[in-house]
């Protein structure tokens, strides 16, 4: 069973280092000692206090809207109620950062006092200048500014930074952003263009996991209880309507183009070892399933797992579901 | 040796075989088979061949042979026939074909003329068959009588025969420049172990050198050591004439004839090609011999770029016979993209060389091709990562031609014995390179060379995944060719003139894609450039160059997808780190042009040496938009002439000519110091000025070095130097720090660099079978990226380096060679935290101070091997090259756990043993 202790990038590019070796081993005397790298434990697996997703209602939002994020805090106890320090990101990312959201709104302070449960944040007004495609206006004697870049999908996100104040992993407070999806419309295409955007695009709307099935090897349910050490199958499902196709515009051909949604699970476990940390589809599938393997631990007494899988699309919208499965001894 | 005809009566020749004497008889014939009968005869110089011949159809059947020839005749006695004095002294041959009957004693009883070749002919043929003695034949057991046919031939021979030792090879050397022979050079034929002195008039002379090419080395304590060949006709006598020039302190062995190039940098290391090829770690790869050098710092693994002196891969050139090329060495590092064997001489100057070469603010890598050979020669290499050849022959006298190739299978090899999909996982690089190249001596001193170039990389992976946002794949290609024309001349006043018209074109294409995101960049430059260069003495004290330095590129670059890929110097992102979700795209075209006249003399007065010189950099930028442009923002072109402006306060001294400066002082003769410095511009990567990714407005970089040391003969082939360098960098390019930068900004050129070090060099030229150096150097480069940050370390800063390395010729074809590495490790950017990105699902690094941390140091062991077989007149070399002898995990990169909270180093090749094979013929 593979683990995946690290990324396949770092694997793969570790392993690339000896390619060279290999090749030799075949036709001299080359003395090959494999030196693949393994570190750190399966992100799957959750020993800490963690962030595991956040998840805004609704998915995108125009400016001035209010959009509803809720965090999911956990460790290995299960789902916590942490108060939660929320802090809106105010600083686009320079060239220079390589990040996804500034240095800046990593360090700055909360916006309020931690509190548990989902906060309620407004759009800001200018944040498709910050944030999208238009530029704020020119200030005297200052040359335009730059308009942001879309992301693939052409997508435009204000961060929202999520902490854990009352809880630690290795770093501190776990902190996450969310990237909450604006409506900034389509700008600096053609106005046919920017008008078929308009008529067509529909926001995003989050998807659902209807449900995550426990299976056998015979792929039948076998409720939430499983023996120790067994292998069972975990089948995410989630509903067509949480698949949507969308209008883009193709930056690089200058054309509007219809894409659809590739779907990600994620998934988490207290224990135990999953076979892929993250399983989906790709837009060109018609499943509305995602299969992963998990190996229960190895138990003295009766224990409880506890489960999370999170589902996001390709647009930034993102739920998830909560789970136990009871381990018993062999 | 002297060549004459033969006439000499009485004189005794090689004995010589002929070919079977048939008899005739025809009775005696009537088996099938015939019977031969060697002779061997021996030939008078008077020059008389005898010679048997199969019975002529319908020959006589002697009446009393009857039953089975047991025993042919066998000639005992050979008379040989006078040559009729007429004929011979005019030439003339002929052939007389002769009945002789042999009677049971072996008596001659009768001779016929079957077949006449005139009067006098006949009768001396048959003259002198009468009195041939035979051993008799036997019929059935018993003596009897025969008859046979035989065949006199009158020729007319040469011989060639030995009067003694005789002079074969002589010349003269001569000053260069002031055409005085020269008395006390040695002149010596290594392969031959045998060496002379030239007399008082310059000359020398060689007795009885074998024929075949020969190597000949030119060698004084005052001069230049000039290495050539010269091919070597049986009977002929080659007369040469060599010119030389005196040695100016510090300049290593040069392998050039009759023009041997100068030396204008205070700070160069030369390497002879036969050296380098034997240097362990390079799988006889000539041109991987600079990695070894002092000033170089270790190249990341597989990237195979050149850091030198503390600078940036794309601040240092490479050129090859003064063209320009993109890259030393295929991707990975594994070869270099010109065959080793075109190759004459690598010169590496990591900073303050001369006023001839520009364009770049680092080091300098100059690649001189060989002259062809004369004869038909080549070879064929192969080891478990390529094969190579090189063929080279010579069309009538002046006309020489070589190719040249190279393949890599590496690709192929590797999933036959790993996995078939390992190729999908692992990117295995697969190149090729080929070379062409034609030599035409117009005249005397005046040659005439085309070259062809070509290089070929591709290198392709996919990593699946089971989450499709996590798949990636890359595919890149790289690619270049040059057509080099180079037309060189020495004039009769010891002048010399080059011209280097060139052509060429660099194409380079990555697709990636993380996910759902794709990132492509393609970019097709072509470039023009022209060379040229005249050099004469004007005074008994100065020698004076001027030269014009022409390059034309014309980029048309495409790309689309993140800006933060490709990664910049400067950057600050942890090894594996997926880009940031935006997207961009561009195409744009760039041209820039630069006509650069230089100029510099060699000043000597006395004891110093003063090289001082000019460049002139005026260079034209042209864009095809300066804004982004979409359909609703049409393209706005631009076009600026910038030129690399001197460091100063006054504003003509800005605008005026680069000064390069090179000075050396001997004081006693062993003892040499050396000072040099200058001003130098690089012109912006065309793929920096994309109104999207880059910046339009960038301009020229600049640079200034100064550098100073000494070097120290401590024996005649045993040299100890050191040097210090320092170089300031201004007007550097990299990202723009602002949160909201202006349009068209996303780069600025607001940065500096600093380096400063010193290495030493204690280096063993060949001697007695043994080379090989040790070299150490120290330095430390950083960078400012804008005026408001903090100085931080290179990217590539190495503050130790220390290399030492061995060979030795073992005799009887062995050699073994050893290398020692000891680097510093590269700075990185530590990780001191992480954020969760909800929307991807991956964490994302916080970073501590930039590039506070180091990889930790790499040393490395590794050991050649070498037997060379000798195989009739060809050379089989089998080599065994080991890399990273103890298995030294070496630590090549950091690398982070999914949520950053483990670091881990990758580490580099284990032990790795390659096996060659190469036939020199």
């Amino acid at each position: 069973m593979r683990r995946n202790t690290i990324h396949p990038t770092f694997e793969a590019r570790a392993r690339t280092l000896h390619t060279i070796a290999i090749g030799a081993l075949a036709a001299s005397t080359s003395l090959f000692v494999a030196c693949r790298p393994e570190i750190g434990n399966a992100p799957s697996l959750v020993q800490s206090p963690r962030l595991l997703t956040l998840a805004s209602t609704p998915a995108e939002a125009a400016p001035g809207a209010m959009v509803q994020i809720e965090a999911l805090a956990v460790d290995p106890s299960g789902t916590l109620a942490t108060p939660i320090g929320w802090s809106i990101c105010k600083t686009p990312k320079p060239p220079a950062e390589t990040n996804s959201v500034s240095r800046t709104c990593v360090d700055q302070p909360d916006d309020a006092a931690p509190a548990a449960g989902p906060t309620t944040v407004t759009i800001p007004a200018d944040a498709c200048a910050l944030f999208g495609p238009i530029p704020p206006p020119m200030r005297a004697g200052q040359p335009a500014v730059r308009p942001r870049d879309p992301d693939a999908t052409g997508g435009y996100f204000l961060p929202v930074r999520a902490t854990a104040r009352d809880v630690a992993d290795a770093f501190g407070p776990p902190m996450a952003f969310a990237l909450v999806r604006i409506s900034c419309g389509l700008s600096n295409a053609p106005a046919e263009d920017t008008a078929a955007y308009r008529q067509r695009y529909k926001a995003n709307q989050a998807p659902g996991l209807a449900g995550v099935d426990v299976l056998d090897s015979a792929d039948q349910s076998i409720g939430d209880s499983v023996t120790s050490e067994t292998k069972i199958r975990l089948r995410a499902t989630w509903t067509e309507g949480d698949v949507e196709t969308f209008p883009a515009f193709n930056i690089a051909d200058h054309v509007l183009e219809d894409l659809r949604e590739s779907i990600g699970i994620s998934w988490f476990a207290t224990a135990g070892e999953f076979l892929h940390d993250r399983t989906g589809r790709d837009a060109n599938a018609v499943e509305t399933t995602s299969d992963n393997d998990w190996t229960a631990p190895k138990v003295d007494r009766p224990t409880v797992v506890h489960f999370w899988v999170v589902i996001r699309d390709i647009r930034g919208g993102t739920g998830y579901k909560a789970f136990d499965l009871t381990v018993a001894p062999r | 040796m002297n060549l004459r005809p033969q006439s000499c009566a009485g004189r005794a020749l090689t004995p010589r075989q002929t070919g079977p004497l048939r008899p005739i008889s025809r009775a005696r014939l009537r088996t099938s088979h015939a019977l031969l009968l060697c002779l061997v005869l021996f030939a008078t110089s008077s020059s008389v061949r005898a010679q048997t011949d199969a019975p002529a159809a319908g020959a006589e059947e002697p009446a009393a042979a009857q039953g089975q020839l047991t025993r042919a005749p066998k000639l005992l006695k050979f008379v040989p026939a006078v040559y009729p004095p007429d004929k011979h002294a005019a030439g003339v041959a002929a052939a007389v074909t002769l009945s002789i009957s042999i009677d049971d004693a072996g008596k001659v009883s009768d001779v016929q003329l079957a077949k006449g070749a005139g009067a006098d002919f006949d009768q001396a043929a048959i003259a002198a068959a009468k009195q041939f003695e035979f051993s008799p034949a036997e019929i059935d057991g018993f003596p009897a009588s025969v008859t046979i046919t035989y065949r006199y031939d009158f020729t007319v021979k040469t011989e060639t025969v030995s009067l003694g030792p005789q002079v074969n090879y002589e010349g003269v050397i001569l000053d260069r420049f002031k055409k005085k022979p020269l008395a006390r050079v040695k002149v010596r034929l290594p392969d031959l172990k045998v060496d002379t002195l030239t007399d008082i008039d310059g000359t020398f002379a060689f007795v009885d050198v074998p024929a075949g090419p020969h190597k000949v080395e030119l060698s004084h304590p005052r001069l230049v050591t000039v290495n050539t060949e010269e091919l070597f006709t049986k009977g002929k006598k080659r007369a040469v004439k060599y010119f030389v020039e005196e040695k100016e302190e510090g300049v290593d062995e040069e392998e050039v004839v009759r023009a041997p190039r100068i030396k204008k940098e205070a700070v160069e290391t030369r390497i002879r090609t036969e050296e380098a090829r034997k240097v362990p770690g390079t799988q006889g790869d000539t041109l991987k011999v600079v990695q070894n050098l002092p000033g170089v710092g270790r190249s990341s693994f597989g990237s195979g770029q050149l850091v030198v002196w503390g600078s940036s891969p794309k601040e240092t050139r490479v050129v090859v016979d003064g063209v320009e090329i993109p890259a030393l060495y295929h991707v990975g590092g594994l070869r270099s993209t010109v065959n080793s064997d075109l190759v004459r001489s690598i010169d590496l100057s990591p900073g303050s060389y001369g006023p001839d070469y520009g364009r770049g603010l680092g080091g300098l890598v100059r690649i001189e091709l060989r002259p062809l050979p004369e004869g038909t020669h080549g070879y064929v290499a192969a080891d478990v990562i390529d094969t190579s050849a090189m063929i080279s022959t010579t069309i009538g006298r002046r006309l020489r031609l070589a190719l040249a190739g190279r393949i890599s299978y590496l690709d192929r090899v590797l999933p036959a014995v790993s996995s078939a999909d390992v190729g999908d996982f692992f990117p295995i690089p697969r190149y090729d390179d080929y070379q062409a190249r034609a030599q035409l001596a117009l005249r005397k001193d005046e040659d005439l060379s085309l070259t062809f170039l070509g290089s070929d990389d591709r290198l392709r992976r996919t990593i699946p995944a089971s989450d499709p946002a996590d798949q990636r794949s890359q595919q890149t290609r790289d690619a270049y060719r040059r057509v080099i024309l180079r037309y060189a001349r020495l004039l009769p006043d010891g002048a010399s003139l080059v011209v280097t018209p060139s052509f060429g074109v660099d194409r380079n294409a990555t697709t990636s894609l993380f996910g759902d995101q794709t990132i492509q960049s393609s970019q097709e430059t072509w470039q023009s450039a022209l060379r040229s260069s005249y050099r004469r003495r004007v005074a008994s004290f100065a020698v004076l160059s001027l030269g014009l330095d022409v390059q034309a590129r014309h980029t048309s670059s495409r790309r689309s997808g993140s800006a933060n890929l490709p990664a910049r110097e400067g950057d600050i992102v942890v090894f594996g780190q997926r880009p940031s979700g935006e997207l961009a795209a561009d195409r744009w075209t760039v041209d820039v042009v630069s006509a650069s006249p230089y100029i510099f003399s060699e000043l000597v007065l006395g004891r110093l040496t003063l090289t001082p010189g000019l460049r002139f950099e005026p260079t034209l930028i042209e864009g095809d938009h300066r804004l982004p442009t979409s359909e609703l923002t049409p393209a706005v072109g631009y076009s600026r002439l910038v030129i690399p402006s001197n460091p100063g306060g006054l504003r003509p001294l800005a605008w005026a000519p680069n000064p390069r400066l090179s000075a050396t002082f001997r004081p006693m003769p062993r003892l040499t110091f050396t000072a040099s410095g200058g001003v130098y511009g690089q012109p912006p990567d065309p793929e920096d000025l994309s109104p999207v990714f880059g910046n339009t407005a960038l301009v020229m970089s600049r640079a200034v070095h100064a550098s100073g040391g000494f070097s120290y003969r401590l024996r005649p082939t045993l040299v100890f130097e050191t040097v210090a360098f320092w170089k300031s960098l201004s007007d550097l390019v990299s990202r723009s720090n602002l949160a909201s930068p202006p349009v068209a900004q996303s780069l600025t050129q607001d940065g500096r660099g600093r380096i400063w070090g010193a290495q030493v060099l204690l280096r063993q030229e060949l001697w007695k079978g043994f080379f090989g150096w040790a070299t150490y150097t120290f330095s430390r480069s950083e960078r400012r990226d804008h005026p408001t940050g903090d100085w931080r370390l290179f990217d590539a800063d190495q503050t130790h380096v220390l290399g030492l390395l061995a060979s030795y010729d073992l005799g009887h074809g062995w050699e073994a060679g050893s290398r020692f590495r000891y680097t510093t490790g590269a700075p990185r950017t530590p990780v001191i935290g992480a954020f969760l990105n909800a929307n991807s699902g991956h964490y994302e690094p916080i970073f501590g101070d930039h590039n506070s941390v180091r990889i930790p140091s790499f040393y490395q062991v590794d050991f050649r091997v070498e037997k060379a077989f000798a195989i009739a007149k060809n050379k089989l070399s089998v080599f065994l090259d080991v890399q990273n002898v103890t298995n030294r995990k070496n630590p090549e990169e950091l690398f982070y756990d999914e949520t950053f909270t483990t670091r881990g180093t990758i580490t580099g090749l284990p032990t790795l043993a390659v096996i060659g094979a190469r036939m020199d013929f």
